[in-house]
């Protein structure tokens, strides 16, 4: 044994409180004859000793008294019990729902303002009260505020919440020691079925409505002053980094209908792109993580946002040449929990070498001058493959924990049932080079690719495009067999 | 419990008389802060703590759910810092990019304690330095486990990592103390 594996197993002891077996005849030999190795566990054991033995700090005079003050004011009756015992099922789909919605709530608000135009223009008339909250808030002075980005999150928690027992969610989820479970989604039908209904933008909520109570995505959502007030809260923190743009419903608001999915996860799918001009990445953004050691950068993200179910672009094959035709940026996505969305940008932003390009959703990149195109068979079985890996990822035993789909009553990782949505919405939009009509929507104000049009039954796929693709999981039907991706 | 389940507000006032020792000194540890904030800290856990006691379960202990509870919050306040100050080499709040050579930072006044003062106050007074020193994940992984006697599973859960994160970074952590702490191992 040696002096690195003996401190280890020194270490270990620790962790076990007392309660570790004694040490193997080997290590205690190693003691013997090792002295820097017995003085390491005399000190490293009387470091645990102080630590353990610290007193406790004494709160100020009164402190009991303050929090009782507080507990009065605050609740004017006692905690509302909730039920027990929640069907396991809910209980995933709540750790799923928060992962699913949380990407979402990322990927509409990383959206520049480029897309959010975009996104406004494409709104029926309904909608058009679509606006910055900082517009809205000079529009409307005196008005409640609104909930902003993040309304449709809270719609959701209390859509969900509506089968339990009412109960303050932020503080539930805290109390329980889940830091990312919000109420329960109800598992429902595929959202393929409802894309016709998706594909026209829901009208987004107004200040007056949420302040009301009014219906969100189909669906009462009673909101108090309290929870405005709070919600508007978090807004205004995100709104300070930058990360709440605009207040437009996201169209999965209204695609669940009378049920929701239990997870939604954003993936890029970058088919070819050899000149490097991406567009769309997980949360609508670019980060382009060539010069960097992608491992390490994915362990730290992985200890500080719990990300998850990374994708990571390829580097460029050696054979192609990246110098001859232009530096091929490594894209990186990953699923994190809601709450680290402002934690994930900082750490990606505070990376010296890092590239971060917001670009709008959607948007096709435009081949390669001589690059020859891939039929629509070739780009077909290429992407299925790609989504056959990310689909393969959710079996990964931590990603499968980190989704709640290792539980009893759930499939898992393979049998997970996968929805594949944006694939099919991405192909309607991108269109060979040759077949594309003048936009509808405003053009990018920012240099960059060309918007698409619609496509008219392209015959090839041009090379260089990067498709959005989301997975919608559900939990599994007992009499319904597994099934794989499908398209 | 009961009671206070039963609607009894004062009855949680036993609770917090109880624990407010272990809550207010979770605050001041893993926070690095002066004792009115720690305070302050330690009261919202108890508000949140109340609102949640609906959802708690019997069979487990009291005392494991509201550490919980605590090391949640100070895993957010200790985020929301990081975001708020982010960018900075060093701040009382945290130590963040402290090596092992960095000198300790300003230590939170813990107060008169006089049973502290009559038998080892140098040595604990070294240890809270040090342990103050800390970067916060290191810090909070320390106090959690170490001062408040969460076991790693509920660490993993409470910061939102891994459990070999938990243990790896806890044996770094001590690895440090024990240099820093040196002159009182003796």
């Amino acid at each position: 044994m040696n002096c690195d594996r003996l401190r280890e197993e020194i270490q270990a002891r620790l962790d076990e409180r007392g309660a570790a077996p004694p040490l193997p005849a080997e290590a205690q030999a190693h003691l013997g004859a090792c002295e820097p190795c017995a003085a390491y566990a005399r000190e490293i054991e009387a470091v645990s000793a102080l630590l353990r033995g610290a007193p406790e700090e004494e709160p100020p005079a009164g402190f009991a008294q303050g929090v009782m003050a507080r507990v009065r004011a605050e609740a004017p009756a006692a905690p509302a019990p909730v039920r027990r015992f929640r069907p396991l099922p809910l209980r995933v789909a709540a750790s799923l729902a928060a992962l699913g919605i949380g990407g979402f709530v990322a990927w509409r608000t990383f959206l520049s303002e480029d897309s959010f135009e975009r996104t406004v223009a494409r709104a029926p008339e309904g909608a058009a009260h679509a606006r910055p909250l900082d517009s809205q808030e000079e529009a409307a002075p005196g008005a409640a505020k609104p909930l902003g980005g993040l309304g449709y999150l809270e719609a959701q928690r209390r859509k969900a919440g509506a089968e339990k027992a009412p109960q303050r969610s932020d503080d539930l989820d805290e109390a329980k020691g889940d830091r990312m479970a919000p109420p329960a989604a109800a598992a429902g039908p595929p959202l393929v079925a409802e894309k016709e209904k998706r594909e026209t933008p829901a009208p987004a909520p107004t200040p007056e409505s949420i302040a009301a109570g009014a219906r969100l995505g189909g669906q009462e959502a009673p909101a108090t002053d309290e929870a405005v007030v709070r919600k508007q809260a978090e807004v205004d923190r995100l709104r300070k980094v930058g990360l709440v743009k605009d207040q437009v419903a996201p169209q999965e608001e209204t695609a669940g209908g009378g049920g929701a999915p239990v997870a939604c996860l954003s993936y890029s799918i970058q088919l070819d792109d050899p000149e490097g001009a991406l567009t769309f990445g997980q949360f609508a953004a670019r980060y382009d993580v060539s010069a960097l050691d992608v491992a390490s950068l994915r362990h730290r993200l992985e200890n500080e946002v719990s990300a998850r179910d990374f994708f990571v672009s390829p580097p460029p094959a050696d054979s192609q040449g990246s110098k001859a035709s232009g530096a091929q940026p490594r894209i990186l996505s990953c699923a994190i929990p809601s709450g680290q969305v402002a934690r994930f940008d900082e750490v990606l932003q505070g990376l010296a070498g890092v590239t971060i390009s917001r670009g709008p959703v959607f948007e096709r990149i435009d081949p390669a001058p001589g690059a020859a195109p891939r039929s629509n068979a070739e780009e077909a079985e290429r992407e299925a493959s790609v989504i056959e890996g990310v689909a393969r990822s959710l079996a990964d035993a931590r990603s499968a924990r980190a989704l709640g789909v290792d539980r009893p009553g759930m499939t898992r990782g393979g049998e997970v049932p996968v929805v594949l949505d944006g694939g099919e919405l991405a192909r309607s939009k991108l269109a060979p080079r040759e077949s594309r009509t003048a936009p509808s929507a405003p053009a990018p104000s920012a240099p960059g690719p060309a918007t698409p049009g619609p496509a008219s039954g392209p015959a090839t796929m041009p090379a260089g495009i990067l498709v959005p693709v989301r997975l919608y999981l559900f939990p599994a039907p007992a009499s319904q067999p597994a099934a794989g991706p499908k398209r | 419990m009961r009671a206070v389940r039963a609607g009894g507000r004062d009855a949680f006032r036993i609770l917090v008389e109880k624990y407010e020792k272990k809550v207010f000194s979770v605050a001041c540890r893993t926070l690095g802060c002066g004792r009115e904030e720690a305070a302050d800290h330690a009261q919202e856990i108890f508000l949140k703590a109340y609102r949640g006691l609906g959802s708690f379960r019997e069979e487990s202990l009291f005392s494991t759910y509201l550490h919980r509870v605590a090391a949640n919050h100070c895993v957010s306040e200790i985020r929301r810092r990081g975001a708020a100050k982010r960018g900075e080499a060093l701040s009382l709040d945290g130590p963040l990019g402290a090596g092992e050579g960095a000198a300790p930072l300003e230590v939170p006044d813990g107060g008169p304690d006089p049973a502290r003062r009559a038998a080892g106050r140098e040595a604990g007074e070294a240890v809270r330095a040090a342990v103050a020193s800390l970067e916060d994940d290191l810090r909070l992984l320390v106090v959690l486990f170490e001062q408040q006697g969460l076991s790693y599973p509920e660490i993993a859960a409470a910061v939102g990592v891994p459990v070999g994160t938990v243990r790896s970074r806890l044996h770094r952590a001590r690895e440090i103390l024990r240099e820093r702490l040196r002159s009182h191992l003796g």
